[in-house]
């Protein structure tokens, strides 16, 4: 009866494919360089039935051994950087190992946005801004920042309409941008709401499943700006439609 | 001897048990979460994005998006599938072979667009053969902008997926047309002096550009294909 049940397990292990995975993440430093040594980013595979870990080698490279068929999210951490996530891997298993290629894990970015300033600015025929945010610290190298848009004071890298990057170049303490307003996104008359991040890298994001929005993950969650506000006034119509 | 009988009867059980859970595993199951858009006929992303029915081919699970165009198909076996988008006004997108494995973590679809059907309509149609051209001239109701294309079989069943000739999308943009027009060359189709042909005429989205990619029919299909006339008899006399 033992061994019977034990040929029952085998026949469990032999229907549901498993093998092995193998990824590769590299480091990057404030200015974007690539680090030699890629160790110590802690990856937590979720979607298995027991908690499976794995970490990076000095080369970026991470095993997950004896993984079986199914769905998988990996979420990529390690002090001091952006935390990053790979969302619904399929895996089949099989002899061959299955891959993660390149992932990049970006240094938090060290700029901290003082203030922030959004301005009516003199215009035509459309709804236009002036944004400025200061930071009372030398930059000393090509700088992006990433800004959301919303209607809602309740803003943030996770809760907005629409969002978009602005940089810098070296040496500047603050950054002045020109934003042009959806009129149909954010109506004449509705308050409209921005917050901006440092980011590392314009680029990297996953889908949050829930709310279907893009979660960048190479902004410094950790150093919002303060929230801003203006009201979209009323925009003279272009002559060729009055 | 009890205690031997109980041994057995209980493995017995466990064997059952364990081999019924084994026949489960054999296919492993999960959910399909996605994102489903919206684009209006004059090119504007629609905000409320619910009622879009999303199903799956060969199987009965379905589900329908919110206001957000979000889904989730629930407890679907792994296989690879063909899935089906589909809101009246909207028109239908398939995606061929989507592959699903199943686990405990749902798949992710990347989003997915339909683009409203045009509302306008034709009015009137004059289709001539002369000189070796098929000319069509049509009166529609007013539009800024509007595409079409037109279709061309020797059987009477034509339509935009079953075809042995099709023009390319003609678009118009600009103001008020009330009319559209477009000319034929017979050295351009397949047909020759005398043949008998069917043809049949479909507005198109102005804003949709891709489509899918039909693998049962072999054709590229845009979601908001409208019927804009009848079938045709022409024979080419």
């Amino acid at each position: 009866m033992l061994l019977l049940n034990v040929a029952c397990e085998k026949a469990i292990e032999y229907e549901v494919l498993s093998g092995q995975l193998i990824g590769y993440v590299t480091l990057f430093d404030n200015n974007q360089n690539n680090l030699s040594d890629n160790s110590g980013v802690e990856i937590i595979v979720e979607g298995s039935n027991h908690q499976i870990k794995a970490s990076t080698d000095e080369d970026g490279q991470f095993i997950v051994d004896n993984l079986k068929s199914g769905i998988y999210n990996f979420v990529f951490n390690k002090e001091g950087y952006c935390q990053h996530k790979i969302i619904s891997y399929q895996f089949v298993g099989g002899n061959k190992p299955g891959t993660i290629y390149q992932t990049g894990l970006y240094s938090l970015s060290d700029i901290q946005i003082d203030s922030l300033e959004i301005t009516d600015l003199e215009r035509q025929y459309n709804v236009a801004f002036m944004v400025t945010a200061v930071s009372h610290q030398q930059v000393n190298s090509f700088s992006y920042y990433r800004y959301y848009l919303s209607n809602e004071p309740e803003i943030s890298y996770k809760n907005y309409i629409s969002t978009d990057v602005a940089y810098s170049f070296s040496g500047t303490e603050n950054i002045s941008f020109y934003l042009e307003i959806d009129t149909l996104k954010f109506p004449v008359g509705s308050e409209l709401y921005l917050i901006m991040y440092p980011t590392s890298e314009a680029y990297q994001f996953y889908t949050d499943i829930n709310s279907g929005k893009k979660i960048y993950t190479s902004i410094n969650i950790y150093k919002p700006s303060e929230v801003a506000n203006i009201t979209i006034p009323e925009v003279e119509a272009p002559w060729w439609l009055k | 001897m009890k205690f031997f009988k109980i041994l057995i009867i209980s493995n017995i059980l466990i064997l059952l048990l364990g081999c019924d859970k084994s026949e489960e595993n054999i296919f492993l199951k999960g959910n399909i979460i996605g994102f489903v858009y919206l684009v209006d006929e004059t090119g504007y992303e629609v905000e409320n994005k619910s009622g879009v029915n999303i199903s799956i081919e060969g199987l009965t699970s379905s589900a329908i998006t919110n206001e957000d165009g979000r889904f989730e198909l629930s407890d679907v076996p792994a296989g690879t599938y063909n899935i089906i988008f589909n809101k009246s006004g909207y028109g239908t997108y398939k995606r061929f072979s989507f592959q699903f494995i199943g686990g405990n973590v749902p798949a992710f679809l990347y989003e997915t667009t339909l683009y409203e059907k045009p509302t306008i309509e034709v009015q009137s149609l004059d289709i001539s053969f002369t000189d070796n051209v098929i000319n069509i001239i049509g009166e529609i109701t007013e539009t800024n902008q509007f595409t079409f294309q037109t279709f061309f079989n020797d059987s009477s069943n034509v339509s935009n997926v079953n075809y042995d000739y099709a023009t390319g999308k003609y678009s118009y943009s600009g103001w008020a047309y009330t009319q559209f027009s477009q000319s034929i060359y017979l050295n351009q189709t397949p047909y020759s002096i005398g043949d008998e042909v069917y043809m049949v005429i479909y507005f198109i989205n102005p804003y949709e550009e891709f489509g899918y990619y039909d693998y049962e029919y072999q054709t590229r299909v845009y979601t908001s294909y409208k019927k804009a006339s009848s079938v045709i008899n022409l024979n080419l006399q």
